[in-house]
């Protein structure tokens, strides 16, 4: 019965195959294991003992196999089969209990897999068990990469990739080592040792070559490639590296800020100062405007998301013509795994998809759970988490650098066209708010100056729904104001928004944000200032948003009934839920590149032209040495030797080189030379060449002659 | 390959690793590379073949190459099975009789990657023919000859030896006298002594183990000292002519071809 090509092609691919005798395919292979099982262990896999199995293990493992590989291996897969059995009972002793999320299951299936690859190694006699290790070494570099949230995971998967490409080429050349080779007419090689160098010498160009090839390959794949989602996200992770309580009530606490956050009983709230460079004074229980500071681009956070959003930390709430101030002062305890965070059932305009974001945190921080507005789950490493009436998430336990946690959204599904259609099923601006959160929502202290009001009708007047307004608010402060950090302090007494709105008109976020909220307010609108982070960049290699402590921003929240509270700011895209394309994975790729090839491209060009000038003396000077042994080498042959290299050339010019074991005789006969003079030479140069004395000049100098008249022939 | 670059995949949609995302683009930009530095590397290979001037069947052979190195190469027609390309001599073993001014040649290779194969195919015109002979086929008697040795030709004197005379006519009492090796010269004998008529009509495989045949009774009749014709057919029409050697027995066989043989009506003549 005839078998399909498919079916054929399979088994022939399965087919075990003589040992494999190339140390450097081993070698190679081993490489890329080794890179692959360090890039894994360096995601917190295993310990310091499953380093050492790995590191030592491996290359042993690899040694052995290339021993015993002429020998049977009955015995050898019996062992492992039964370490195998080991390792698995180990693995299901890690995961029993913690099957309740599957991302507890990550680091036990690494560490199997990690076993996995180190007890075959001890079994690869054959190229066919090399190619499977290189393919197991691409699945433990693969889950290096699941894991790694940061861009050092780049040089491993550079080095994992040269050391894979330069295996399959090995393993290629010594497919075809295999077979005979031509050899060449000045060959001194012996056959074993020629076979041996077939499968290093020359391997550095193709394995050179094939790396840029598949480097621009996947480089161009990688442009037109969709963004990772997480909108069917199979894990969600959360972690603590230690569980600290710091308060039971669900204050807020915040360690980089000399209060702590908190404010003492006189109201001062100048000990509200950072003593972090990445503290922000907006995550405390007040948010004072004539506070001024810049937090660093310290790396506070990673966010892994499919879409940009802000991440949201807190709201405020009463402004007093200085400070806002959040007065909810009734946390409420929600438990659970996931925490349920309470929803409003009155909203329509509910995407289905849900808006999974997962936060690394990289420095210790204020114990506010940041997230994308609408919360829903909260997957959290503490037993639950405090939840306020305006959505702001807290947690019991201290946020420290390599805490984890994730959060589901469920975004209001409107974008910018949506909206305004909205406007024809508008209601009472206050509808679905309850009526303590009517009166917070639009607070306007006695202090504000009636201008304040009077420019919010006038800028307005011509709008008649919400996002109508709002925008030319937004438009009005874009035209009229001007951002700045270093934005002057109001006189005492006077409000921060009015000073800002007709006098200095220079401000940043937190003015710009104040303004439209209390605008809003004054012309009925219930709005709040909320605090928080924007997406950050986007690394597009780990596909994580790289949030630094610099991206600290307050931005405005607005209520639409049905709708909820939408965020927006005029100083930077809020972007909704709904709008804009597809992502892609080279989202972001032009910015990132361009911030960091600008600061490395001027050290970069001259450490180029230093490589530059090194290489270019180090090729000149091999150059002259590789001459200068010519020269030596042809000093230092006999004349004998010289003619016959003579005589060799012009038979090669003419396409008949001289076979190996044949006499210059045999080979000027089968040159069709038959001149009795060229004979006589011939007679002279096989004097010289076995006997102790050099023929006289003149037989020598007759001898030359004749080679060169043959020669010119 | 392609597996594993669906199930990274599948993991960067589920899991949000961006790095999944990369390592599925380096998976398929290597099945890509795989499948396409293969065909360029084949589409700039070439191979040039210089053979010597003849060959045997069965008995290796020295041809001379001239390739890209990556690439696998088999001139089946004359017998060389799978070797590297490269510049130098390589062995091959002829399989057929016949005389070749081109060659087969397949050309494949899977380089750099190792992942997909190329194949193809190239006629490749040698830079002069080479004329292969037959397996030679010992004869189980002794050579038939026309005229049987009696000792009484007539000698017509005595010379210097030359390389291919037979033993047997070395003139001993001359050769110690003179303390160089002399043979007794014959008269030249009025006509052939051997006519070997080598008929490749008929079956192929029948028609191959005449030729052999056919050479290994000329070599046995040379050695005895006979004078030997070989009446063959070649493409210009048929062709008897005296072979005084090895190389011309072997030249002649191999441009024998199945046709029509000319012998003439007085000789005496033995078919193998």
């Amino acid at each position: 019965m005839s078998t399909s090509p498919l079916v054929r092609g399979i088994k022939e691919a399965n087919k075990k195959g003589p040992p494999e005798d190339s140390i450097a395919v081993r070698v190679a292979v081993l490489c890329a294991v080794l890179i692959a099982a360090r890039a894994t262990l360096a995601q917190d896999i295993g310990g310091p003992g499953l380093t050492l199995v790995a590191f030592v293990g491996i290359p042993v493992a690899f040694a052995f196999s290339h021993v015993w590989r002429h020998r049977p291996g009955f015995f050898v897969k019996v062992l492992l089969a039964i370490g195998m059995l080991l390792a698995v009972f180990h693995f299901v002793g890690q995961v029993r209990g913690t099957l309740e999320n599957v991302a507890t299951l990550q680091r036990p299936l690494a560490e199997l897999f990690l076993l996995t690859q180190l007890l075959h190694s001890f079994d690869v006699p054959s190229r066919r068990d090399l190619r499977f290790s290189l393919v197991s070494s691409l699945t433990l570099i693969g889950i290096g990469g699941v894991l790694s949230i940061s861009g050092s995971f780049a040089l491993d998967l550079t080095l994992w990739a040269i050391a894979g490409l330069a295996a399959l080429v090995l393993m290629d050349r010594s497919e075809r080592a295999e077979l005979p080779s031509p050899i060449p007419a000045d060959d001194k090689v012996s056959p074993l040792r020629r076979s041996m160098l077939m499968n290093v010498g020359g391997a550095a160009l193709p394995i050179a070559a094939s790396f840029l090839a598949v480097a621009a390959l996947a480089a161009s794949i990688f442009l037109v490639m969709p963004a990772t989602g997480t909108a069917r996200a199979l894990t969600f992770p959360a972690e603590l590296p230690e569980r600290r309580q710091i308060n039971t009530e669900g204050e807020i606490e915040n360690p980089t800020l000399a209060g702590n956050g908190q404010i003492d009983q006189s109201g001062d709230t100048s000990n509200n100062e950072p003593i972090a460079a990445y503290g922000y004074t907006g995550f405390s229980k007040f948010l004072d405007l004539n506070a001024r500071g810049e937090p660093d681009d310290t790396i506070v956070m990673r966010v892994r998301a499919s879409k940009p959003a802000f991440w949201r930390g807190q709201s405020f709430d009463v402004w007093d013509g200085r400070q806002w101030t959040a007065t909810d002062e009734t946390p409420k305890l929600m438990r659970g795994s996931p925490v349920r965070v309470p929803t409003r059932d009155d909203l329509l305009w509910r995407s289905g998809e849900d808006f999974v974001q997962t936060f690394y945190l990289r420095t210790p921080g204020p114990n506010l759970v940041f997230g994308a507005d609408q919360p829903r789950e909260v997957y959290f490493p503490d037993t639950g988490v405090f939840v306020l009436s305006d959505g702001t998430m807290r947690s019991a336990v201290a946020l420290e650098a390599d805490a984890v946690y994730t959060v589901v959204s469920q975004r209001a599904s409107v974008s910018e066209t949506a909206l305004a259609g909205w406007a024809n099923f508008t209601k009472v601006p206050t509808d679905g708010l309850s009526d303590d959160e009517i009166e917070r929502y639009l607070q306007l202290p006695d202090t504000l100056p009636q201008r304040v009001r009077d420019l919010a009708e006038e800028v307005t007047a011509d709008q008649p729904h919400l996002i109508g307004k709002l925008r030319a608010i937004e438009g009005w402060l874009g035209a009229n104001t001007e951002y700045s950090l270093a934005a002057p302090r109001p006189p005492r007494g006077q409000d921060g928004v009015d000073h800002y709105l007709f006098e200095s008109k220079l401000g940043f976020c937190e003015q710009i944000a104040s303004s439209l909220v209390l605008m809003l307010r004054s012309l009925g609108f219930p709005a709040r200032l909320t605090v928080g982070y924007t997406s950050g960049e986007r690394n597009p290699l780990t596909g994580l948003f790289e949030v630094k402590a610099s991206d600290a921003h307050a931005w405005a929240e607005v209520w639409f009934p049905t709708v909820g509270w939408l965020s927006f700011d005029p100083t930077a895209d809020v972007p909704f839920a709904d709008d804009g394309r597809e992502p892609q994975a080279r989202d972001g790729l032009g910015e990132y590149l361009n911030r960091r090839v600008s600061g490395i491209v001027g050290p970069a060009l001259e450490g180029g032209l230093v490589v530059a000038a090194l290489a270019a003396t180090g090729f000149i000077a091999i150059a002259a040495i590789r001459v200068l042994r010519r020269q030596q080498a042809l000093r230092r042959r006999s004349w004998a030797e010289r003619w016959h290299d003579d005589l060799d050339a012009a038979g090669k010019r003419i396409g008949r080189p001289r076979l190996p074991g044949e006499t210059a005789r045999d080979y000027t006969g089968a040159l069709g030379v038959t001149d009795p003079e060229f004979s006589q030479a011939l007679k002279t140069v096989e004097a010289a060449a076995f006997s102790t004395e050099l023929p006289p000049e003149p037989e020598r100098a007759h001898a030359d002659e004749a080679l060169r008249r043959l020669v010119r022939r | 390959m392609v597996l594993l670059a669906g199930a990274f995949f599948g993991i960067s949609r589920t899991s949000g690793a961006g790095w999944a995302t990369v390592l599925v683009t380096g998976i398929l930009g290597t099945c890509v590379a795989g499948f396409i530095l293969p065909a360029i590397v084949l589409g700039r290979a070439g191979l040039s073949v210089s053979t010597p001037r003849e060959g045997t069947v069965g008995t290796l052979l020295p041809i001379e190459v001239d390739g890209r190195t990556g690439v696998i190469a088999d001139i089946a027609e004359l017998g060389s099975g799978p070797f590297q390309s490269g510049k130098g001599t390589i062995n091959v073993t002829p399989s057929r009789r016949g005389v070749f001014d081109q060659c087969k040649v397949e050309l494949r290779t899977s380089a750099p990657l190792g992942l997909v194969v190329w194949k193809r195919s190239q006629r490749v015109t040698l830079d002069r023919s080479i004329e292969i002979g037959p397996k030679v086929i010992a004869s189980t008697a002794p050579p038939p000859t026309a005229r049987q040795s009696t000792g009484d030709e007539d000698v017509r004197g005595v010379r210097a030896y030359t390389p291919g005379d037979a033993m047997r006519a070395v003139h001993w009492p001359a050769t110690a006298r003179t303390a160089e090796l002399t043979v007794r010269q014959y008269d030249a004998p009025s006509q052939p002594e051997l006519v070997i008529a080598v008929d490749l009509t008929g079956d192929r495989g029948a028609a191959e183990a005449r030729a052999s045949r056919a050479a290994g009774l000329a070599l046995d009749a040379l050695d005895v000292g006979s004078v030997v014709l070989l009446a063959t057919s070649e493409p210009n029409g048929p062709v008897t002519a005296q072979v005084a050697s090895r190389s011309e027995i072997n030249r002649r066989l191999a441009r024998a071809i199945a046709g029509p043989l000319q012998i003439a009506p007085d000789c005496k003549v033995i078919e193998p």
